[in-house]
């Protein structure tokens, strides 16, 4: 398998080749390293580096929905045993973790291989990747532009077909920001449905949020069947689950009620011009498939956009 | 509370020098809060999460853009700034519900932000 290929395939149809023995966890392993050499001066993504970890790990029996599949986790939380989490701080000593955090726990237990660590602002507090511990990432799209933050690293290492999925947490768009800036899918799930143990049972109200980066909707949706979940001691839990995630996003969609907005909660437009916001609109009521209209921002009885898996080759744009 | 948290843990005296300007001023400003204004937050954020909670059960989803903007350059925002009131927020992720990205090819347009009821199909 060659880079190229490598980078045009998600974490799902990886795991596929590996289950079809198209391809070995350690071949995977090796062009996801490959990519970070090649790519990481660059972009500036991966702060810390667990190869001869992660070439053992991909030698030993894996199992899970993910098996063999390479990933990178976040420079903060996503706590691996032996690994330092410095959380982009000059004032974090380098020490070691003496334990795996749950989520990074049921991540490995879906048959991921973590290889290393991504890029942070310091403490996750601003939306962009510039830390001075680090300094910045770079957005594989346009290397002069910000990944956004603050998983702005995990985004810029899936954006750059390094790895299919990384891990992300979001508080106040940490997770969505990147992913709109790289071009990725990125979702937050509801608040207590990720664990944050053993370290915390909850962080800030529950608006911290644990979860990956992706290129599909599916990878997003498999690894959160793979982590969701209750662990013991949680101050809360999220509403049960309807099931597989990855199960839903098959399913045909039924008629949804959709809004949409083009202002803020001030009132002022988040789309700056008129004929952006005719270009939205018109955008969407051809994707939506409008049956009523009743306002210019409100629809009702629209069909659901499909979110089916994204597809197409990674860009390489250097 | 996470710088104190970090400082605890390992043994350390929080410096200056330590810390970008943006993280030390927030951190000086934590701490003249006082534990019963920083409950008050408290009562007043999920208040309001009940609000926009009560508004999302309205639709299955809610579509509006992650950024109004394309991704700014890099070096557009001084870290070393210490004027707090530059700093930035977001509401839509108080209510507790599932928010998500979506790139392109799979939303209707750039960015597409998705608010909160795709995946799991009910709160």
């Amino acid at each position: 398998m060659s880079f190229t290929e490598y980078s045009n395939y998600d974490g799902l149809a990886l795991a596929d080749l590996v289950k079809k023995r198209k391809v070995k966890p350690a071949e995977l392993v090796e062009a996801a390293i490959a990519l970070i050499e090649r790519h990481n001066p660059k972009v500036n993504a991966v702060v810390f580096k667990a190869y001869d970890e992660a070439r053992a790990k991909a030698k030993a029996k894996l199992s899970g929905i993910f098996a063999g599949v390479p990933m990178l986790l976040k420079d903060i939380l996503g706590a691996k045993k032996c690994w330092p989490t410095r959380s982009g701080s000059r004032f974090v000593p380098v020490v070691s973790s003496p334990f795996d955090a749950t989520l990074v726990a049921r991540l490995e237990g879906a048959g991921l291989i973590p290889l290393g660590k991504t890029n942070v602002p310091e403490f996750g507090l601003v939306p962009l990747t510039e830390p001075k511990l680090y300094g910045p990432a770079r957005n594989p799209w346009n290397l002069d532009h910000s990944t956004g933050g603050s998983s702005g690293g995990s985004a810029a290492v899936v954006a750059s077909g390094i790895v299919p999925l990384a891990h992300a947490n979001d508080g106040g768009g940490s997770i969505r920001i990147p992913a709109s800036c790289c071009g990725l899918v990125g979702l937050k799930p509801t608040r207590g449905r990720n664990p944050l143990g053993p370290m915390f049972g909850d962080l800030f109200g529950g608006l911290i949020a644990e979860h990956v980066v992706t290129r599909s909707v599916r990878d997003t949706a498999a690894a959160l069947d793979a982590t969701a979940g209750v662990e013991i001691g949680d101050p809360y839990v999220a509403p049960p689950t309807p099931g597989s995630y990855l199960a839903a996003t098959k399913r045909k969609p039924k008629k949804l009620r959709i809004a949409f907005a083009t202002k803020r909660f001030s009132g002022r437009h988040l789309i700056l011009n008129a004929k952006q916001r005719q270009k939205l609109r018109r955008n969407s009521a051809r994707s939506l498939d409008i049956t009523s209209r009743r306002a210019c921002h409100q629809f009702r009885e629209a069909r659901s956009a499909q979110t089916s898996r994204r597809s197409g080759p990674r860009v390489s744009p250097w | 509370m996470v710088v104190d948290f970090v400082a605890k843990a390992a043994g350390k005296t929080p410096a200056r020098e330590e810390f970008e300007g943006l993280t030390w001023s927030l951190y000086q400003f934590g701490k003249s809060v006082t534990g019963a204004q920083y409950q008050g937050c408290w009562i007043s954020l999920q208040g309001l999460s009940r609000q926009v909670a009560a508004w999302q059960q309205t639709y299955d989803a809610w579509i509006t853009p992650v950024l109004a903007t394309p991704p700014m350059k890099i070096g557009s925002i001084n870290l070393e700034e210490t004027d707090l009131m530059k700093g930035w927020s977001d509401r839509r992720a108080v209510g507790g519900t599932r928010t998500a990205d979506l790139p392109r090819e799979v939303a209707l347009f750039d960015g597409a932000h998705f608010l909160p009821l795709i995946l799991e199909g009910g709160n």
